[in-house]
């Protein structure tokens, strides 16, 4: 070789080198402007077609836990655009020329095929192939492959530059690699943290900045706030007392170390939600060391609702039961006084001779007894049909209406007794369950007129007035009387009967007290013995 | 001597006129109104210092209960407690009742009315 032919072919050798560095820069500043793995690899077997003349080009990914290469792009020069794999071709470690190179982490140029024992056909058998490992450090990430029709078509250059390609785009893909998971565990993050009603948040000691995750936003913040917010920011869309002991506690955390879980009353959209915050505990993370502290908030709101349903529930369950107690408290004491007295009666009507001269007497007891247990029968029937269902709304009802329908309801006494009935009602209204009120009212009337005193002619007088929260009403007669205080509930249990020369179970006032108690209200009777009675009555205004 | 206070007129005589038929020997008194009845047991207990009648207390009554009734002559005649025994006599099915009625030294027994001439074999085995 003459000295020209070595300068020309070193000029040549200098071309071709140039050439390559600059085939291998386009490919290499191509791909890495990608920004999926996808991308990545459909540039690089795009390019390779394009640059290095190959007819075909393939990647194949490996995948840790199916220890094996999944087909992940492929092309052929006919192919115009990028298509998706439908079934993309998975080689084990080891089997065929590609996944031998897998195994060896060795790039391989095959230029007669038909002599490779490793040679598996794809689609058509051709006879020349090369398989370059994707390889970071010690770390497999995939196998380029291209195959030609002809011996011997693939050449050194052909190599260094799949190589080279190989080397840099590894970085790439692994960065994406981790960058994607790391979008998988921010989305898995936020799923979790939804579903738990949860959002977490991070204290940056240095900036004394808080940098809520994405959740928390949605949860508990008006407006999308700057990332790193101040707590002063933060603090606008809290219930003042709840931001005042918010800065307290945080205050707290800071000189003293001591976490106190608080409760927050957050506005958001019109809607008061709950929180819960809490700061995580210096046993887990070392704050000092990280600079940051971690803590959450946790929606309590539905949990809230929830437990004062329940609370509700027991409450008026409560009070249900307690009724029932009282039922089974009249029925024990109030109906088995009489029925014990009629079988007593009976059995000694067995024992005594024919001729005794008791035997009228008893027999005609007895007769008196069967009617008073019919009538206790028929008043626990009444006050039982005033029971209200549970899910009965309280109303508001016209204070004469419910007295006219009353003295109604005992037109034949009130025909007998003629009472003077006076109202000065400067409460309309009364609130409450209709069926109560009716009973309350019925039990008044029938009382006053009852124990009324003989010698003069009955007045009753009611009279109503509100306050704040409740409505007054005094129920008040010029009747018999007796001895009572504000203080002295005995006139409304269930045994008191005063009046002895008056029929009566002592059920009336016994009721209405534990009524008047079911719809939030009080009641207490003052009176003097001959002077007469007042009830006073108190329910709420709501 | 058996007292009866109960403020029920016809239970009350139901169990004098069972004890006349079960107990024919024996004096029976009735007191409707316990209030009443803590005064003449009084008066008694000075005039028959040896005398120990036996008790049937009714519970439910408007002016005083069987319990206030027995915790008033406890106090009226401190010594009376180990002397004058009692039955509790109620319509009262109630296991509170019967429970409390254990609270009371001088009550040894707990009888559910009716009163019924066979119930004056139980009061045969505690009269002297």
């Amino acid at each position: 070789m003459n000295p020209e032919e070595k300068i020309a072919l070193l000029e040549n050798q200098i071309l071709e080198a140039k050439e390559t560095q600059a085939t291998i820069q386009f490919i290499v500043s191509s791909v890495l402007s990608q920004n999926t793995i996808k991308d990545v690899l459909w540039q690089i077997v795009h390019n390779c077609i394009r640059h290095l003349g190959f007819t075909d080009c393939v990647i194949y990914l490996y995948q840790e836990n199916a220890n094996a290469l999944i087909q992940s792009a492929a092309l052929e020069n006919k192919t115009i655009s990028f298509q998706e794999i439908n079934n993309p071709i998975k080689l084990k470690i080891g089997e065929g020329i590609v996944g031998s190179v897998a195994q060896t982490k060795k790039a391989a140029v095959i230029m007669d095929t038909s002599i490779d024992p490793r040679y598996i056909v794809d689609d058509a058998a051709r006879l020349s192939e090369i398989a370059v490992p994707i390889v970071l450090g010690d770390k497999l990430i995939g196998v380029i492959d291209s195959e030609h029709a002809e011996k011997n078509f693939y050449t050194q250059r052909h190599l260094e530059i799949l190589s080279t390609i190989a080397s840099l785009c590894a970085f790439k893909i692994d960065s994406l690699y981790t960058m994607e998971k790391m979008h998988r565990v921010n989305a898995q993050l936020r799923i979790a943290q939804k579903i738990a009603q949860m959002g977490s948040w991070e204290y940056h000691i240095d900036t004394g900045k808080i940098h809520f995750h994405q959740r928390v936003e949605e949860m508990m913040i008006k407006a999308k706030p700057e990332p790193g917010l101040t707590f002063d920011d933060f603090e606008t869309n809290l219930h003042p007392s709840d931001a005042k002991t918010f800065r307290n506690n945080w205050k707290l955390f800071l000189e003293q170390d001591i976490a106190e879980p608080g409760h927050l009353r957050v506005y958001l959209n019109g809607f008061q939600r709950n929180i819960l915050w809490r700061i995580a505990d210096k046993k887990y993370i070392d704050f000092d060391k990280s600079g940051i502290i971690p803590g959450v908030f946790l929606d309590i709101t539905d949990i809230r609702n929830l437990e004062k349903e329940k609370d509700h529930l027991v409450l008026e369950l409560t009070k249900r039961n307690q009724a029932l107690s009282q039922f089974n408290k009249i029925i024990s004491h109030n109906l088995r006084a009489p029925v014990a007295n009629i079988i007593g009666i009976l059995q000694l009507l067995e024992h005594l001779e024919s001729e005794d001269e008791e035997r009228p007497a008893l027999q005609k007891e007895l007769a008196h007894l069967a009617a008073g247990v019919d009538g206790i029968i028929k008043d626990l029937n009444g006050a039982l049909s005033h029971n209200i269902e549970i899910n009965e709304a309280k109303s508001k009802i016209l204070f004469e209406d419910i007295i006219q329908a009353n003295i109604d309801l005992l037109s034949a006494a009130i025909k007998e007794v003629n009472p003077t009935i006076r109202m000065n009602c400067k409460a309309e209204y009364a609130f409450g369950f209709p069926a109560y009120l009716n009973s309350i009212f019925y039990n008044l009337l029938a009382n006053a007129l009852k124990y009324r005193q003989p010698d003069r002619p009955l007045t009753i007088e009611v009279v109503t007035h509100t306050d704040m929260n409740h409505v007054h009403i005094v129920f008040k007669d010029n009747g018999r009387g007796i001895n009572t205080s504000k203080s002295d509930d005995k006139i409304f249990g269930l045994y008191s009967r005063f009046h002895k020369e008056i029929e009566g179970k002592g059920l009336g006032l016994f009721i209405t007290k534990q009524q008047i108690e079911f719809m939030g209200g009080g009641i207490f009777a003052e009176g003097k013995e001959n002077e007469g009675l007042s009830v006073h009555i108190q329910l709420p205004k709501m | 001597m058996i007292i009866i206070i109960d403020d029920d007129p016809i239970s009350s005589k139901i169990a004098a006129l069972s004890i006349k038929k079960g107990i024919p020997n024996n004096h029976c008194v009735i007191f409707n109104n316990p209030e009443v009845a803590l005064n003449d047991i009084r008066e008694l207990q000075i005039a028959q210092p040896h005398l120990n009648p036996l008790l049937l207390i009714d519970i439910n009554m408007p002016e005083m209960n069987g319990w206030e009734f027995i915790e008033a002559l406890n106090l009226l005649i401190p010594e009376s407690e180990n002397r004058y025994l009692g039955m509790i006599l109620s319509s009262s099915v109630d296991p509170a009742d019967i429970d409390k009625a254990k609270n009371y030294k001088r009550i040894v027994q707990f009888l559910t009315k009716p009163f019924t001439v066979e119930t004056t074999q139980i009061l045969k085995q505690f009269l002297a």
